[in-house]
């Protein structure tokens, strides 16, 4: 990520100094200048036109690694520059740079100020029931007072308590142990370091059929938003959603969706 | 000695020593890496102090990894605290530290890595406190340091075994349910834990205790008989540096591991070569995990008084793991969907 920042910063400054080269040799040999523009816009043709590609960036906490995701993406929309990021605080700093879409769970982009223009469904529905695992007994979510659960930081820290005390329907915010992968809630378990952790239905299936402990689910109530997308550049929207929108359904189910609503 | 086996030496030379030097970050070829690990900030570029905002002192020696971690700190941190970031080199004393946390006042110590926790127990030797709480990080086998300490919590830095076992079942169809392991006494009782945390997740660890200092034939001997009279599934390698000494690689692991290859998940990154096929995987801490692990801990401190002397170490959640892919699809029964899950690909 820090590389492919440093090499637009030297594509754009390279540009610069180009430019005014190019300018002065226009003025002083004018014969000369035209060569040298044909022969600039060629060598300048293909860093412009990657510069010039809409930008999608992706905050997802996926069952593969960041790098994975990207290149599934990358290569199914290779007239898109697309970035997969794994931390929230990444997330946040990517959108400073004003990507032309973003992908990411719902109440994420809400957390932005962002309505998906794309939502994510999987069986029909765009949200998805969210659940407690525990080890051997379920857990009384109606006492969040008396837990320590562990949580992926969505959101950063305090907006992600928010979001789990609202998954709770609790006004207290119960006491949470943040991890970056939903792969390391399973350790949290296994070490008896939380009463519980909070994921999706869907991720806790998963971490079940991986681990022997003898976890239980405990659902809660409330469902959250599946991975949307929102444009914020009208070019995001002509030359991105398109392309989102026509994913496989291989890459779709990576996002952990199956299709677009 | 034949000009092959002073080569091989030479290259198990190379892979644990530029390795343990380059910070366990391997040294052959790797095909990817963490896609979003953040761009590296110089150490010590903290932001400049707030007034009312509470600091959190952090020591640590200048490497790749403890940047990592201190970087991911200083992000998870950085709202809630000033981060003040000294950098302790060899020629560091007790002295330049209680110099420092004198001259910031700080709320809380953070000390990453060997050096930083050996040269903290020596200032806590030399002083009478009362100690400000410190988490330590980065540091061996830290879980035996710990009650040394006063007011000090921490992240253990080892990998526990119940992680590596459950991941390394993911990673290849064979069942993993026995796993062998060559320790020497002295990581006895260490063994006995990881013993007893494996059986959470129905794996049983096998282990064969060597003596001090064995030789090539004791641990081709303790090899043989966990993969052929214990049947074990995988091979589990302590960073125990006797064991893993390039002679003992040479003469006595890959004697054996070359004929009868089996699953061996070692803990450096840099014995997962595909030159010499000795680690099939190597599952590591994630430095960035442990710096959000470690801060998990600070704000448990500041809920909880300030007082360390409750909170034991914590075992590291995160790994990052590393495969010899062509090996572990020729012997393995690798599976081809952890590809994407696997964080570097040797090849």
């Amino acid at each position: 990520m820090g590389v492919r920042r440093e090499n637009r910063v030297r594509r754009a400054a390279f540009r610069q100094w180009a430019g005014f080269v190019l300018a002065s040799a226009a003025l002083s040999l004018a014969a000369l200048s035209l060569a040298a523009l044909l022969l600039a816009t060629l060598l300048l043709a293909a860093p412009i036109a990657a510069e010039d590609r809409p930008r999608l960036v992706v905050y997802l906490h996926t069952t593969i690694r960041a790098r994975a995701l990207e290149n599934i993406l990358q290569n199914e929309l290779p007239a898109v520059d697309v970035l997969v990021v794994s931390r929230h605080r990444d997330f946040a700093r990517e959108l400073s740079q004003r990507p032309d879409a973003a992908l990411a769970l719902q109440p994420v982009l809400r957390d932005q100020g962002w309505i998906s223009e794309l939502a994510g469904t999987r069986s029909g529905e765009d949200t998805e029931p969210y659940v407690l695992l525990s080890i051997g007994s379920g857990v009384d979510s109606a006492r969040p007072a008396q837990l320590v659960l562990g949580a992926v930081d969505l959101m950063g820290r305090e907006r992600t308590s928010a979001f789990v005390a609202g998954l709770l329907e609790s006004p207290v915010v119960p006491s949470i142990k943040y991890v970056i992968k939903t792969e390391d809630l399973l350790p949290l378990l296994q070490f008896r370091s939380v009463d519980a952790v909070v994921l999706s239905d869907h991720e806790a299936n998963r971490i079940k059929r991986i681990s022997k402990l003898d976890l239980r689910i405990t659902p809660l109530s409330k469902r959250v938003g599946l991975a949307g997308v929102v444009f914020t550049t009208p070019r995001g929207r002509a030359l991105i959603k398109p392309g989102i929108q026509a994913l496989t359904p291989d890459a779709l189910s990576k996002l952990g969706v199956e299709a677009w609503r | 000695m034949s000009a092959r086996y002073r080569a091989m030496l030479l290259a198990i030379f190379l892979v644990t020593q530029l390795g343990a030097l380059l910070g366990c970050l391997g040294c052959s070829a790797p095909r990817s890496a963490p896609s979003s690990a953040p761009p590296a900030a110089p150490i010590g570029a903290d932001t400049p102090r707030r007034d009312g905002v509470d600091a959190v002192l952090v020591f640590l020696p200048a490497s790749p990894a403890t940047r990592q971690a201190w970087q991911s700190l200083r992000d998870e941190l950085g709202d809630s605290f000033d981060v003040v970031t000294r950098e302790v080199s060899e020629g560091s004393t007790e002295a330049d530290l209680a110099r420092e946390i004198q001259a910031v006042k700080p709320r809380c110590l953070m000390l990453l890595g060997n050096s930083t926790s050996n040269l903290y127990l020596k200032y806590q030797q030399a002083h009478a406190g009362p100690f400000l709480p410190a988490v330590v990080l980065m540091t061996s086998f830290f879980e035996q340091q710990y009650p040394l300490f006063r007011n000090v919590t921490g992240v253990s830095y080892e990998v526990p075994g119940i992680t590596t076992f459950v991941n390394l079942r993911t990673f290849v169809y064979r069942p993993i349910q026995r796993v062998g392991v060559l320790h020497r006494q002295l990581f006895r009782t260490y063994v006995e834990e990881q013993a007893r945390l494996a059986k959470l997740e129905q794996v049983q660890l096998v282990p064969i205790e060597m003596s001090r200092s064995p030789g090539p034939h004791e641990i081709r001997k303790g090899l043989d008989r966990l993969i052929h009279d214990e049947q074990v599934d995988a091979v589990w390698v302590l960073n125990d540096n006797v064991l893993l000494k390039p002679e003992l690689i040479a003469k006595g692991w890959l004697k054996v591991l070359h004929k009868s290859p089996i699953a061996v998940v070692v803990g450096v990154g840099s014995l997962v070569d595909a030159r010499l096929h000795f680690g099939s995987f190597a599952m590591l801490p994630d430095h960035s995990a442990l710096g959000v692990q470690a801060s998990n801990l600070v704000f448990r401190l500041r809920e909880e008084g300030w007082d360390a002397r409750t909170m034991p170490p914590e075992l590291p959640l995160s790994i990052q793991s590393v495969v010899d892919l062509g090996w572990t699809r020729s012997h393995l029964q690798f599976r081809e969907d952890a590809i994407d899950r696997i964080d570097r690909i040797v090849e």
